[in-house]
């Protein structure tokens, strides 16, 4: 038996070559006046394997640029003033660049126009290399081409030959036999009865499409996530009133109790809301919701994000009546950490006032434990009108408007959610993975056999050829397959051990030994 | 720190040395074993570096029959190495009652151990020994690197804790991390080998394991990412938050993509291909340690 193995790179399947691409006119033919040339030219540009394998590669630079480049929080870019305090603090860092940088998007790379570009042309690559090699694994599947020439058993990138005593068409029937034995699919070649096709996992192609349609998915979801999705912290004051939801819905939440464990070096361990949904009313559902478990109700999910301290005001107007009634969530801290500030505007005399409290467990901030500071100002400016510090319950008396400072309350951060593309992300990443399984476990494995008659002598020789890529264990297939009909004919076949290539009796293998 | 931790803290220097001796170990076995017989390794030593255009390889022979002795040797202490590193993970599992992902001297004998295995199983299936010269320094720098770090036992960020998705996430780095410092190696020594006279390896079975280890490599941090996306969504209420660590892990897996489609759509091999696998490596490494210097989210891991 003599096993040959070429690694050139030119080996097509038999009679596949008309179907591979660049069978099209080359650049240099005269453009075709048809309408359709121009999408085929469009086409042609897309489902080019330079340019997947280019836009793959720039798009792991510029992911790159985005882990290494300070990146501007949500919606920096988008309020001006915001983009250009942003851009002097990182000045510092950047120096000269800093305006390039800016310029080409890089301190909002993944919103960028670039970034947005190489991901459409990499979806519309996916989507070209995909419906451009659909048919060919069709093909494959369906009408594998059972009849190569002569010639290709003689170049084919894998090639073994097996001289066998019995007759050829005794031959041919026990190699079939025993390749359903083994599970392969059998074809038989209509134009030569001595002659057969045979090949396992022909659907394995599939999984490639399976990989590349779901990567489509995924970023499917990531634009529908951006362009659908709801995703705003709300902070609930806990045992407070119930908050809308919004955003079309009918829903209310409403945090009745939070806790906080801690470590004794105050590390949190673990922190819980117990949240309640309402609907027109109704409670809909209510749950513990901590960092792993949020809670999901008519496609909205509620997840524990932050946990703070708001201050509890009511204000009355000249009237008499409530024109402010709220717990102002404390989001601010000032530079030395020793409180907490929260802001509230009130339209009517045009104020905007600050509640300071102490931070929880500090005792010099010069605020008196429990009580609040309320500071005033006129809204758009930065002097301050009154200052007052109060205790729960004191009203602080500012004209016709009488500010009184209820209580200090928990409130906890929850996140309110609705990410229309999630769904699709999963769905997406179910399909990588199974595509990418299917592709490196089943890989398309095909095996050409003619056996042709020995001479006047009798006996037969047995031609096995492959022509599949060089990766993925082809190699070491195709050997062990040779090597198992080499058991088969066993008894008959000669000679047994692997030919040194200079002894081998094969005049196909002598054209192509290896330079 | 408990007893059992205490002890433990023995078990890293032991397996640093072992690595060590079973790396000096390979290193005389590859530099005094006489040109491969022709029907192991043919006629590549030193050959053209272009691996298009090389003999065929046969498979070599089941059993290694140079340096025989020494050889039992190199691989018991690799595999006493993978042996300590272990029981110092269990040991440190039972006693936080938590995977090694806590912090980054846990994650980084994580690392140690995925590398030792991958290693390991490449040796034993195909038989590559020189691929340690060039696996075994990483290993062993590894070790030495967690050693420094502070092994302290510390409770989990709530986001961390008792978290099945969490564990299988960071199980799926530590399999992808071990494989692509495999496929590193075959391609450190495919750029090094002909040009070191005393290395005799088969620079076309380099430039398959490096393959097939990145083809191992990419669907495992296919999965790594996709649960780490999976448990953010939970977690973090996001899928994906472009945090500068998943970030970094986006690159490394589109490093990978790219190696596979230069090789199987564009058909490259030998030098250009070992140097994509290079680069992978490299990302890898910038995501794994890039939290000290990027600190996003992650910053416990
Ligand atoms: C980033 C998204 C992509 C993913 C996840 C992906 C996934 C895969 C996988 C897993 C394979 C199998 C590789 C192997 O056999 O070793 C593959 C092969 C392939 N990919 Fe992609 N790919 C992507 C982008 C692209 C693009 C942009 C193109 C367009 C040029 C492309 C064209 C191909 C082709 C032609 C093959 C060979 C198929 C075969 O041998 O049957 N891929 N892809």
């Amino acid at each position: 038996m003599t096993v040959d193995i070429r690694d050139s790179q030119d080996e097509a399947a038999p009679g596949l070559a008309a179907a591979e691409p660049g069978a099209g006119p080359g650049p240099d033919e005269e453009p075709d006046a048809a309408p359709g040339e121009f999408f085929r030219r469009i086409y042609q540009f897309f489902y080019s394997k330079t340019l997947g394998v280019v836009t793959i590669l720039a798009l792991a630079v510029y992911v790159l640029l985005g882990a290494l480049l300070v990146q501007a929080g949500a919606g920096v870019y988008g309020d001006a003033a915001a983009e250009a305090s942003f851009v002097e603090s990182v000045r510092a860092k950047y120096g000269g660049l800093t305006g390039v940088l800016n310029a080409l998007g890089l301190f909002h790379i993944f919103s960028s126009v670039g970034f947005l570009v190489v991901i459409g042309v990499l979806a519309l690559s996916i989507l070209a290399c995909t419906t451009h090699r659909l048919p060919l694994l069709w093909d494959r599947f369906r009408h594998p081409k059972t009849h190569p020439t002569d010639e290709f058993f003689g170049r084919a990138r894998y090639r073994a030959e097996l001289s066998v005593t019995d007759s050829p068409d005794v031959a041919a029937t026990a190699v079939a036999d025993h390749l359903k034995r083994l599970r392969y699919r059998v074809l038989a070649d209509p134009d030569d009865p001595r002659s057969l096709y045979a090949d396992k996992f022909a659907w394995g192609g599939f999984g490639t499409v399976a990989a590349h349609v779901s990567f489509l998915i995924i970023i499917a979801a990531f634009a529908l996530s951006a362009l659908a999705g709801v995703a705003e912290v709300t902070n609930l004051p806990v045992g407070g009133a119930p908050v809308a939801v919004g955003h079309g819905t009918d829903l209310q939440v409403q945090a009745t109790t939070f806790q906080a464990t801690y470590d004794d070096d105050g590390r949190p361990l673990d922190y819980v809301s117990h949240l309640v949904v309402t609907e027109n009313g109704a409670v809909v559902k209510e749950q513990d919701v901590r960092v792993n478990e949020p809670l999901s109700y008519g496609g909205f999910k509620f997840h524990q994000n932050s946990y703070g301290l708001a201050a509890d005001v009511q204000v009355t107007g000249p009237d008499g009546s409530v024109v402010f009634d709220q717990s102002v969530p404390l989001e601010y801290q000032t530079s030395d950490g020793t409180a907490v500030a929260g802001i509230f505007t009130l339209a009517g005399p045009g104020l905007e006032v600050q509640v300071i409290l102490p931070a929880s467990g500090s005792t010099d901030s010069g605020i008196a434990a429990g009580d609040a500071v309320f500071q005033l100002y006129k809204t758009g400016s930065s002097e301050v009108l009154d200052m007052a510090e109060v205790a729960p319950g004191e009203v602080l008396d500012e004209g016709d408007y009488d500010l009184t400072f209820l209580r200090e309350r928990q409130v906890t951060g929850i996140l309110v959610r609705h990410d229309p593309g999630a769904p699709w992300m999963i769905v997406g990443s179910i399909l990588l993975v199974a595509g990418m399984t299917v592709t490196f476990a089943c890989r398309h494995r095909r095996y050409w056999v003619r056996v042709a008659g020995a001479g006047p002598a009798g006996g037969a020789v047995l031609r096995l050829a492959s022509s599949d890529k060089e990766d993925g264990g082809f190699r070491q297939a195709f050997e062990d397959l040779a090597a198992d009909l080499g058991r088969v004919f066993a008894p008959t076949a000669e000679p047994a051990e692997p030919a040194e290539p200079a002894t081998e009796p094969a005049p196909a293998s002598k054209e192509t030994t290896h330079a | 720190m408990p007893d059992p931790l205490r002890l433990a803290e023995f078990i890293l220097p032991a397996a640093l040395i072992v690595t060590v001796i079973a790396l000096i170990a390979d290193i005389v076995i590859l530099s005094t074993r006489r040109a491969p017989a022709r029907t192991r390794e043919q006629a590549l030593v030193g050959g053209p570096a272009d691996a298009a255009s090389p003999a065929p390889a046969p498979r070599p022979a089941k059993k290694s029959g140079q340096s025989g002795g020494l050889a039992a040797y190199a691989t018991g202490f690799t595999a006493i190495a993978f042996l300590l590193i272990t029981v110092y993970l269990g040991v440190r599992m039972i006693v936080t009652g938590h995977g090694p992902f806590a912090n980054q001297h846990e994650f980084a004998v994580s690392f140690v151990w995925g590398i030792l295995l991958a290693y390991l199983f490449v040796e034993w299936k195909l038989k590559l020994r020189a691929l340690s010269v060039a696996v075994l320094p990483v290993a062993a720098c590894l070790t030495l690197y967690a050693m420094r770090l502070d092994a302290g036992v510390e409770p989990l960020v709530p986001a961390l804790q008792n978290n099945l998705l969490l564990t299988l996430h960071v199980g799926f780095a530590i399999l992808a991390y071990g494989a692509a410092c495999v496929s590193f190696g075959a391609a450190v020594l495919y750029l090094v080998a002909p040009k070191l006279r005393r290395l005799k390896v088969n620079l076309e079975r380099l430039d398959e394991v490096g393959y097939k280890a990145a083809v191992v490599t990419f669907p495992l941090l296919t999965i790594m990412i996709l649960l780490g996306a999976l448990w953010a969504d939970t977690a973090w209420g996001s899928y994906w938050s472009w945090d500068p660590k998943e970030t970094a892990a986006l690159v490394t897996w589109l490093i990978y993509g790219a190696f596979l489609h230069a090789r199987v759509v564009r058909g490259w091999r030998g030098r250009k291909s070992a140097w994509l696998l290079i680069i992978g490596f490299a990302a890898i490494l910038f995501a794994y340690f890039g939290n000290n210097f990027f600190g996003g989210l992650h910053s416990y891991a």
